[in-house]
């Protein structure tokens, strides 16, 4: 390793060792996603000296991700949030080698974004795409982080692996084994609403569930939620690359639930029958 | 940005996704709020981004340093391209890049028992996120003495982290670490080297958590710098973060000291969680 990543990761050293730094450094890790956990997650990983970083991202900047996107500010409104990443990364260690995807991810294009990847983080808000992205990972034994976040203070990230059971057995969706056909993408978009109406329950405003199902009003994220989940999907991707004896990653279906109004805020949950109901995630 | 977005469309705007976790009222409270952060590093720049994001309305910040490249594995704001800068400078012109409607007033001097008071008056929370202990409790001390809400953290090898919210009227920050410094000058040497070697103590106990032995030694002979990764020091501020965003809106938090959030990432079944120390008080060591 160079000089400068020496001084850069001085204060990592007593955590990670110096060929654990070397294993990072010779990583790559595909984050898709730049926005609210993808942002963060992307932010961590530089600086804890991943080597190679892919981005995928076509959205443009607005000024409603500025409450909790990392990577967005009033300067960069309008500006692909993918290639601001590139901006960013590149100054926390010019020595990162960045690609940027200014693409939606889908079937067609899926493996030969994802291939060569150590690790994919699925840090989209599309529920179709998340299927797509670790049903690719799967086929091609590339280790995927999933996350989601709820409000009001709720999040979860776990890890598949071509080992684990698939990403929708883990989460009960209706499109395990199916085509994505019109009628089973409007199956998965469904979830969602579940998920805002299943949200009152856990102390999100009533009447913001009714606007969100009506289409009236944004998915509700604020900034620590966003941000505490995207750090841990980072965490796993870093326990996958350094393969630690004693630390593990969360492989599915066991769950790492946030819920910032619980006492026990960030646990490791083990679904009783093995899966868990996305629409309560 | 567009020079039509006037004060309260921008606010309306940039805060419309926290609508269905936080109420209109409660999102106005925060506008209303005046927050002030002693420490810029790898908790403070974060905590500054996260409450100016949340949109609280009055952000200061108190920081004498600049950055270091040394400082890149972990605080938000240190970049290439930022090395040598005031800390103090760019997070300012970086909250500014979030809200330009923000009101600031950040400092780059080093918070003493002198200037104390006057840097902290007027604000409605304290959020302490200092790396030396001696400053912590001149901070802590004069939230309680202004009647100010604070909120303190700490962070320790390898990836544990400790978080809890102090009110003007329950227990002190000296009483709920067991310090034993109440009522001492905090500018006797003495009283300093005290509070310092606690840190030393902790560099040992991190020890027993899993931190190496040869790092713990070289710190306590002034040859290594503490460890400090991404993961733990963002972790904490998001934690304080939504604490502070809690006491602002009038909820109470989740852990008002005694009680405090542990965060332990090599902990794999319960890495974060609120802890009521069974003694009334936890061990400053220990953190």
């Amino acid at each position: 390793m160079n000089d400068l990543n020496n001084e850069l990761f001085l204060r990592n050293y007593g955590v990670i060792t110096s060929g654990e730094q070397e294993k990072l450094s010779n990583a790559t890790v595909t984050v898709v996603g730049a926005g609210g956990v993808g942002g963060i997650t992307l932010i961590s990983l530089a600086r804890m000296g991943i080597g190679n970083i892919n981005v995928v991202d076509m959205d443009k900047f607005d000024y409603s991700n500025i409450n909790r996107q990392m990577l967005s500010s009033i300067s960069r409104v309008g500006q692909f949030k993918a290639s601001c990443a590139k901006e960013t990364l590149l100054d926390i260690n010019p020595n990162i080698n960045i690609k940027v995807y200014l693409e939606k991810l889908v079937e067609s294009n899926a493996y030969e974004i994802l291939k060569g990847s150590d690790v994919v983080i699925d840090a989209t808000d599309n529920l179709v795409s998340r299927v797509i992205i670790h049903r690719a990972c799967q086929k091609a034994q590339i280790p995927s982080v999933w996350i989601a976040v709820s409000p009001p203070f709720r999040g979860g990230v776990m890890t598949f692996t071509h080992e684990t059971p698939p990403y929708e057995l883990v989460l009960r969706h209706p499109s395990y084994n199916k085509q994505l056909t019109p009628e089973v993408i409007q199956q998965i978009s469904e979830i969602k609403n579940q998920r805002a109406k299943n949200s009152i329950e856990f102390g999100a405003l009533e009447d913001w569930a009714e606007s969100f199902v009506r289409g009236d009003a944004p998915w509700a994220v604020i900034c620590p939620i966003a941000n505490i989940v995207g750090i841990l999907a980072s965490f796993e991707a870093f326990k996958v690359i350094l393969k630690r004896e004693n630390l593990k990653p969360i492989y599915a279906p066991d769950l790492v639930k946030v819920n910032l109004a619980d006492l026990e805020m960030v646990k490791v949950e083990t679904p009783a029958n093995g899966s868990f109901d996305n629409g309560y995630l | 940005m567009n020079a039509n977005l006037l004060s309260d469309d921008f606010y309306s705007e940039m805060t419309k996704k926290n609508i269905g976790v936080y109420t209109l009222e409660e999102q106005t409270k925060l506008r209303n709020s005046r927050v002030i952060i002693f420490g810029l590093g790898g908790v403070g720049g974060m905590e500054a981004i996260l409450c100016a994001r949340a949109g609280v309305g009055h952000i200061s910040g108190v920081d004498p340093d600049t950055f270091e490249v040394s400082n890149i594995n972990r605080q938000m704001l240190a970049m290439s391209s930022t090395i040598n800068e005031y800390k103090s400078d760019s997070t300012e012109k970086h909250l500014k890049d979030i809200n330009p409607y923000l009101s600031t007033n950040f400092h780059n001097i080093r918070v003493t028992q002198q200037n104390v008071h006057e840097l902290m008056d007027g604000h409605t929370l304290v959020l302490e996120a200092l790396d030396d202990m001696p400053s912590r409790i001149i901070v802590h001390r004069a939230a309680r003495a202004l009647g100010i809400p604070s909120i303190s953290m700490s962070g320790s090898p390898p990836h544990r982290g400790f978080v809890s919210c102090f009110f003007p009227d329950d227990i002190s920050y000296e009483d709920a670490l067991n310090l034993k410094t109440k009522g001492k000058d905090m500018s006797d040497s003495s009283v300093v080297k005290f509070v310092q070697d606690i840190k030393k103590a902790r560099a040992l106990y991190s020890v027993t958590r899993g931190a190496p032995e040869t790092w713990a030694n070289d710190f306590c002979n002034g040859a290594a710098g503490w460890i400090i990764t991404p993961i733990r020091a963002t972790l904490i501020a998001s934690f304080s973060c939504h604490e502070a965003i809690q006491i602002l809106i009038g909820k109470k938090p989740l852990a008002p000291a005694p009680k405090g959030i542990i965060i332990d990432l090599d902990n794999l079944t319960s890495p974060v969680s609120v802890i009521n120390p069974s003694k009334g008080h936890f061990e400053a060591y220990e953190l």
